[in-house]
């Protein structure tokens, strides 16, 4: 018997196999997307430096010594702090130097008025005004201060904050 | 009765089977196509920032390499890879000098790092080849990354580097800022020792002069809290298992009593090294078996003498290498170790000695011993 309700099925069959090898062939060709979402590598690496260059200089060069983050912040050395963090964030393995912009603060606690007092000003490469995607780090030191003047000398915590971003 | 509606028609079979066979084959087209994703630069960063967190953060480990072509199978363990010779023994890279010092490198751990050969060559098992020793113990992955790292230490000219040079616009990066700790030194100035500071002189004209130099080992791992000068923060730690020691005796000649014997003596020789420790529960010394070879010796500034003995004009320098005093080497890793040199003088006379007073002691005392220093530095990998 000859009839033709059969070859409906094949054509379907061919039909959907081609369909199905055209959108794998679309999806395989598509280019992989950047998402916002993967904005945050950039945000990593600048996170990782800002911080591994706080670390650093919060760590002492010897047994004997005092870490240079904690001279600097024993003696308000915002010059200092500008030279050797622009130095060391910047710093790359061949000739030349990266241009990662950064404004560092001091917060620490007034023991009079117990509040925090934040606005110290460490060092900034240029002022940040808000258009900036800046990332933050911070950074706790032990130094001996004076908190507010009229204070005794003594151990004080002070907690180093940067904010980093690229022009 | 002839009733074909239940039975398949062939035509129906045709087409299924031409469906499934392209939806079987579209289906195994899938893993490769998350291949084709995973090689894309967001992978190649995650695979950077990897890498740079183990070699700043992580002190490495010794052991058997998974998966290498490597010749027998490593007992090794520790994170002290950098002393192993063979590098079937050392299963992961690692520079931090301990778990606990991020982003503080060990200096030998560098050196060892960046001593490196292009292509692999079986039958050297010291110097690792690019890429695939590192591909093993510092990428990882399925995929055979290639890579640059490299290290610039504030104040050399020259950047140590591994890798390719960098190509494309295409690949993972990451810039660690780390710190490299370097080795401790003693500089004994045999004149100052002599006459102000420990009495380092016999009395006595001999023809043998004695001086001893203490170094001990539950002191520096800072075993002992007893101790003036206790340092347990392995960052600034002299460990005799890993770092290397380095002692140089200046002014020699002043320790001699000039007045009495004006000229230079007939011969003044180094005739002996001798290593010994103090067991522990013991009273008494013991010679450490096999002898210490790992060391430099050199005299008066810049010879370096074969065998012993060798004549002495001013100076003597000991240069151990890292892990000359290993456990290998060593029945007791917290053992003190004394390493005695023996001078024989002629005509007797004083000379630097110290039988008769306290072995000079290796230790955490600024005045005694330079103490290791931590080099600013910066670490980049890039891998595509």
């Amino acid at each position: 018997m000859v009839n033709t309700r059969g070859q409906l099925y094949t054509i379907e069959g061919v039909a959907a196999a081609l369909i199905i090898l055209a959108s794998a062939y679309v999806v395989v060709n598509a280019t992989s997307i950047y998402t916002p979402g993967d904005t945050h590598i950039s945000d990593m690496q600048l996170e990782v430096l800002g911080s591994d260059a706080l670390v650093m200089m919060n760590t002492a060069p010897n047994s004997t010594a005092e870490s240079p983050l904690q001279t600097i912040v024993e003696k308000s050395d915002g010059i200092t702090f500008g030279q050797m963090y622009n130095n060391i964030v910047n710093n790359r393995t061949e000739t030349g130097q990266d241009s990662i912009q950064f404004m560092a603060n001091v917060s620490y606690v007034k023991s009079n008025e117990k509040t925090v007092n934040s606005t110290t000003l460490l060092n900034m490469t240029r002022a940040l005004v808000g258009g900036e995607h800046a990332v933050h780090v911070s950074q706790w030191v032990i130094a001996k201060n004076r908190y507010p003047d009229s204070d005794s000398l003594r151990n004080r915590t002070v907690l180093v904050e940067v904010f980093l971003w690229r022009d | 009765m002839n009733e074909d509606s239940a039975n398949l028609s062939v035509d129906f079979l045709a087409g299924f089977t031409i469906f499934m066979i392209a939806f079987i084959w579209v289906a195994t087209m899938i893993p490769s196509l998350l291949i084709g994703l995973n090689a894309y630069p967001i992978d190649y960063n995650a695979v950077a920032y990897r890498t740079g967190v183990i070699l700043a953060e992580d002190p490495g480990a010794a052991g058997p390499v998974p998966g290498a072509p490597c010749f027998g199978i490593s007992s090794a363990s520790g994170t002290s890879w950098e002393s192993l010779p063979d590098k079937c023994d050392i299963a992961r890279f690692g520079l931090a000098v301990s778990k606990n010092t991020p982003n503080i490198l060990d200096g030998n751990k560098v050196e060892r790092f960046f001593c490196w050969t292009v292509g692999a060559d079986p039958n050297n098992r010291t110097t690792f080849s690019y890429p695939t020793d590192y591909q093993e113990r510092a990428i990882f992955g399925d995929y055979p990354y290639l890579f640059n790292i490299s290290l610039n230490i504030v104040g050399e000219n020259q950047a140590l580097s591994v890798g390719d040079v960098i190509q494309n616009a295409d690949y993972g990066y990451i810039r660690r800022d780390v710190m490299i700790k370097g080795s401790s030194n003693a500089t004994i100035d045999a004149l100052v020792a002599k006459t102000r500071r420990y009495g380092y002189n016999n009395t006595e004209n001999v023809t043998l002069n004695q001086f001893s130099i203490e170094l001990n080992q539950a002191e520096l791992q800072g075993g002992l809290t007893a101790s003036p000068h206790e340092i347990d923060y392995p960052a600034y730690q002299i460990d005799p298992g890993s770092d290397s020691i380095i002692i140089n005796i200046t002014n020699l000649n002043q320790t001699r009593n000039q007045l009495i014997f004006g000229n230079f003596p007939n011969s003044c020789n180094l005739v002996g090294i001798t290593f010994y420790e103090q067991l522990s529960g013991t009273t008494y010394l013991s010679n450490i078996t096999p002898a210490i070879t790992g060391y430099k010796l050199t005299v008066n500034g810049t010879y370096t003498p074969a065998s012993l003995p060798a004549m002495v004009n001013d100076s003597v320098s000991l240069v151990f290498k890292p892990g000359a005093f290993s456990p290998a080497e060593d029945a007791d890793p917290s053992a003190p170790v004394f390493i005695n040199l023996t001078f024989a003088i002629s005509p007797p006379q004083q000379y630097l000695n110290n039988t008769l007073t306290q072995p000079f002691d290796y230790n955490y005392d600024p005045v005694n011993v330079t103490q290791p220093q931590l080099q600013n530095g910066v670490l980049e990998v890039a891998v595509w």
